[in-house]
């Protein structure tokens, strides 16, 4: 459906599909395949949803090629009428094009300690993709990624799409608890744990980035639709910088 | 000043109505899971609905009143006492200072929501009172209470006609209105998930006529349905897209769970059924172990359904 016709910036008429989630709420639908340009149409089309936000009660909530419209509660003054407004505004802005946003230069550092302690499943996935453990992370590090969005757990980025090598599936198995800011990879996409959480993703590195703290503005630090580059760091710059993060 | 907690009961935190604007940062909602409960309990005690109230599951807490208080419970029935007297359900109620709220028998139901006027003193982060229990954050330290907290209680602000009314509107027998039914359900409605189509007749068959157990491990996150698995008509590969409370997903092992207030801002399993929002508050009234039943509706008839529950609460929060 999407082949290559969104353009680096300007106007863009997407094909969509709304569905009902639930009763109330309502999900568009962009594409069935997860990629870079699929990505920039959800957010613009979530940039543009934004201003049902106010007058409907809702909030947008872009994913990686579909975005919903989900309904505040504490619903006063919606009528019958709400739900058809609503479904017409929808389809109005949608209508009316996209303006894709030119993409932003700034390229988010992202500093990675890669595998031993810190990255217990380097050496499998390295095997999985028949390469090197230090070939793989030429793999991670070498170009710029999107973030695709944050979800999961909060402020969680999931980024992608890496090499076509890094195609592994999520591991059988998921572990019980996951270290927060650890780097893992499936499918050709990587997550950076904002939270100690269970995770089935394959733990290739850790970062001393943490993706979401109440304590700092912004609270979140990655967005989607901006762009990321790994890099290596030692094991004792990790530390490092670890330290340095009020440890 | 404000109450300290003897016994912290099974799980009690504080809720509102849940933290909304930044699920596109992946923050979970979270929120009472009785919403009309929850906003009985603190209209009968005139706060405003999104003041916090505390969720009490299946034993609730007991609480050391440090001040005199004006509190409503609603919700399910857990015993509830006033140094050992039987408190009425759904009235407003004095606790003088040095008295004990206190929770026995499970009666019927599984929560039940404490409001106090003036509302409990704690932080709002990202807009909301709401305890989101895996991330650590909100309601009182992002955690379920125990024994030796301390939560402060802010002025009750000075009483309008309004409140007066409202209060004297609980006192009516038959309140609450039966639109705000939310005990001794075994049937919640269902519309059709996104994906109903991908399951066989037989499993929609079984999903609309058998019971389902909820399972032990059925929490805020989501209750898991014990039962054979459901077939699908294929397998499909599921891009993860957002959910909400009430979706009913299938995974892998063909066992549905049905996501709760705690659950993540999206997911990657089949949608079979979405449980309708008026149904919500039922829902969350279910025990661990209890068998639920589906109905299917179509969605112009949820939407009747929800606007006539919305009606009736907030007729009632308006004080008419």
């Amino acid at each position: 459906m999407i082949d290559g016709s969104v353009p680096k910036e300007g106007l863009f008429y997407p094909n969509w599909r709304v569905t009902t989630l639930g009763d109330l709420d309502l999900l568009i639908e962009f594409s069935v395949e997860i990629g870079e340009e699929v990505s920039r149409i959800v957010h613009a089309a979530a940039r543009h949803l934004a201003c049902l936000c106010s007058p409907f009660g809702v909030e947008i909530v872009p994913a990686y090629t579909s975005v919903a419209v989900i309904h505040r509660p504490n619903g006063q003054g919606r009528s019958e009428r709400h739900f058809d407004e609503l479904r017409a505004a929808v389809d109005a802005i949608l209508r009316n094009g996209l303006t894709i946003s030119q993409e932003s230069r700034n390229v988010m550092e992202v500093p990675v300690c890669y595998g031993g302690d810190y990255g217990p499943d380097l050496e499998e996935v390295a095997r999985a993709c028949s390469v090197s453990p230090s070939e793989l992370v030429d793999m991670h590090t070498r170009k710029p990624q999107l973030v695709f969005m944050l979800g999961f757990a909060p402020g969680q980025p999931v980024i992608g799409l890496g090499d076509t090598r890094l195609n592994v599936p999520r591991r059988k198995t998921p572990r019980l608890e996951v270290a927060a800011q650890s780097v893992a990879v499936a499918n050709r996409q990587t997550v950076i744990y904002s939270f100690a959480l269970p995770g089935g993703w394959h733990l290739i590195g850790r970062t001393p980035i943490k993706p979401f703290s109440l304590a700092r503005e912004p609270i979140c630090i990655f967005r989607p639709g901006e762009r990321v580059r790994f890099h290596a760091i030692s094991a004792e710059e990790f530390e490092a910088m670890e330290a340095g993060n009020g440890r | 000043m404000g109450v300290e907690v003897l016994q912290p009961g099974a799980m009690s935190t504080l809720q509102d109505l849940g933290r909304f604007g930044s699920q596109n940062l992946g923050v979970f909602v979270s929120g009472a899971m009785d919403q009309v409960s929850h906003r009985l309990a603190s209209m009968i005690v005139g706060n405003p609905p999104q003041e916090p109230t505390i969720e009490c599951t299946l034993m609730g807490p007991t609480l050391l009143f440090k001040k005199t208080a004006r509190i409503a419970i609603c919700g399910a029935d857990l015993s509830p006492t006033i140094d050992g007297v039987k408190v009425r359900m759904a009235a407003p109620v004095v606790v003088q200072a040095g008295s004990e709220v206190a929770f026995g028998q499970r009666r019927y139901g599984a929560r039940a929501y404490l409001g106090v006027a003036g509302g409990f003193d704690i932080e709002h982060v990202l807009g909301s009172g709401s305890t989101s229990l895996k991330a650590g954050f909100g309601g009182y330290r992002g955690r379920s209470l125990r024994i030796g907290d301390r939560i402060g209680i802010k002025e009750a602000p000075w009483e309008s006609g309004t409140r007066t009314q409202l209060r004297r509107s609980s006192d009516r027998s038959g309140f609450p209105p039966s639109e705000l039914s939310v005990l001794n359900h075994q049937r919640v409605r269902v519309v059709r998930g996104r994906h109903w189509e991908s399951f066989t007749e037989q499993a929609i068959a079984r999903f609309l006529t058998e019971g389902f157990r909820i399972s032990p491990q059925a929490n805020r996150m989501g209750y898991r349905l014990d039962t054979s698995p459901l077939p699908f008509r294929q397998r499909i590969e599921m891009i993860s897209e957002p959910v909400r409370y009430g979706t009913v997903q299938v995974p892998a092992d063909g066992q549905p769970i049905i996501l709760m207030a705690d659950r993540q801002t999206v997911g990657g399993y089949p949608k079979i059924a979405e449980v309708i929002t008026a149904d919500l508050p039922r829902l969350a009234q279910f025990m661990p172990g209890e068998i639920i039943y589906f109905d299917l509706v179509e969605v112009q008839e949820a939407r009747r359904i929800y606007l006539s529950q919305e009606a009736a609460l907030t007729s009632l929060e308006q004080g008419s």
